[in-house]
């Protein structure tokens, strides 16, 4: 089946080639790579990259904040998953020596895939104040993004090079089910046991 | 899976391999000056004669040298040999593409394709001139190039307008493999029967994955951000139920707000020139 050598310069191939030998990262997961590219798919989630342009490293992940929308003082723990995700991330490049000074970030997503009143739309935009702020936060410049919008988005990163390509997709009614419902069942997995399970909708 | 759905759409693209493309006696006259456009030494003489020939190509080549982009001083100039040297030879290609582009826009036939083929053009103008103000600005890459890539972007999508009333429903029918490789397969055939130089090609094979570089750097990149960026969208995506309705979206990519801002304006005031000068009925 032809599988790549070690040595293959990813940069340089066709897009679409990227994409066929790129590592997808699930909701809820991250991952670390000098040379493979990394890829995901995006609903209303959001996926940062990372990239330490000097040591040609770089991660991406996959996230979203629980149960928005509603209590609006019981944000705490929404937000804490949130944080989570970013610090597993940034952890997973210090401990392969990257500096935190040095990384760049790019970040994608926080589309409303699903028709709904409003509730997703708010979904997305919470999920991507959320990545700017963090990254705001941490000092970590945000160097390009492409957030919101009607659309899913299927984002490829190189982690050698840094670069990032965000491809904004039609999302017809079967796609947005099949992406919507990962993500649904990421976000289950998010969810505190609740004595009111039902209330919490996500789409 | 997709075989039967792509049926139609393969149909049109073997057609195009076999060279089975109609074109108008315009269009006719407009592919000779692309092909002399590529001889090394092609004289602006030689050039000016041919498009005399045809009085809507003169008249596209007048008009547009004479527009807001190509003169901002507002000297108007009158003949053609000056026309050509105020264009130069790269938006020369541009005008006599846009020609061939209006001429499959003049060939839709049914009243649901000849709407999507008015707005398609409106929507064409605009990407073409994002296109040039962002080379020049963002991506540093040809002006002319970029606004060529542009002009001939929707060229597959016209190509299928224009036959669409041979297949009747093709339209709704098979939208969805049209955005899936549908557009590329029509439009790759379309673009070599046209002769496009390969950059373009090369851009247009990246506007067809979809595949945006954030931040923006290739000629490829430069025209897929003007089309998302185009304040009139392509009829097919509306169509799709995929268009943007207004929805909030935030595109950020190391160049600030004023600065897309600046972009935006600076591009409308072109297409207002450009939809003038390419765009009046044919």
């Amino acid at each position: 089946m032809g599988a790549p050598v070690a040595t293959v310069d990813y940069a340089r191939l066709p897009v679409k080639e990227i994409e066929r030998h790129a590592r997808s990262v699930h909701p809820g997961a991250w991952a670390v790579e000098t040379q493979k590219p990394l890829s995901t798919l995006l609903g209303s989630c959001v996926a940062v990259c990372l990239f330490d342009p000097m040591l040609r490293i770089g991660g991406l992940n996959h996230f979203m904040l629980p149960d928005m929308g509603r209590a609006r003082n019981g944000d705490v723990d929404s937000l804490l998953s949130g944080n989570f995700a970013m610090e597993a991330l940034l952890n997973a490049l210090i401990n392969k020596g990257a500096k935190k000074v040095r990384l760049q970030a790019k970040a994608f997503g926080g589309g409303t895939i699903i028709d709904t009143d409003g509730g997703s739309l708010s979904i997305g935009m919470r999920n991507a104040g959320f990545a700017k702020e963090w990254l705001e936060r941490e000092g970590i410049p945000l160097v390009a993004s492409d957030f919101l919008g009607p659309w899913s988005r299927k984002v490829l990163f190189l982690p050698s090079s840094g670069e990032a390509f965000c491809k904004r997709m039609v999302t017809n009614m079967a796609t947005a089910d099949v992406i919507a419902r990962e993500e649904r069942a990421y976000a289950e997995t998010l969810r505190q046991p609740s004595p009111t399970g039902k209330k919490i909708e996500l789409f | 899976m997709e075989a039967n759905q792509n049926s139609v759409l393969n149909i049109l693209a073997a057609g195009l391999d076999c060279g089975d493309i109609v074109f108008s006696t315009h269009a006719e006259i407009a592919l000779r000056v692309q092909r002399l456009l590529d001889d090394p030494d092609c004289a602006t003489e030689q050039l000016g004669k041919l498009i005399a020939a045809d009085p809507l190509l003169s008249a596209r080549v007048l008009a547009l040298s004479n527009s807001l982009a190509y003169n901002p001083s507002g000297r108007a100039v009158t003949e053609l040999r000056g026309a050509i040297a105020r264009l130069g030879f790269a938006n020369l290609r541009a005008v006599v593409a846009s020609v061939v582009v209006r001429q499959m826009k003049a060939g839709s036939q049914t009243p649901e394709a000849r709407v999507m083929a008015a707005r398609l053009w409106e929507h064409t103008a605009h990407v073409a001139a994002l296109a040039r103000v962002i080379a020049r600005r963002v991506t540093h890459q040809n002006p002319e190039a970029a606004f060529f890539a542009g002009i001939v972007h929707e060229v597959g999508s016209f190509y299928l307008l224009s036959r669409a009333g041979e297949f009747s429903g093709v339209l709704s029918r098979e939208l969805e493999a049209w955005h899936g490789e549908g557009e590329a397969i029509v439009g790759r055939a379309v673009l070599r029967a046209l002769d496009v130089p390969d950059s373009v090609l090369e851009a247009m094979e990246t506007l067809w994955s979809g595949y945006l570089a954030l931040p923006p750097v290739s000629l490829g990149d430069t025209l897929l951000l003007a089309d998302e960026l185009s304040p009139v969208e392509s009829p097919f995506d509306a169509l799709d139920g995929m268009s943007r309705k207004g929805m909030a979206v935030e595109l950020d990519m190391a160049i600030d707000d004023e600065m897309l801002s600046q972009i935006l304006a600076e591009s409308a005031e072109e297409v207002r020139s450009l939809t003038a000068a390419l765009g009046e009925a044919a």
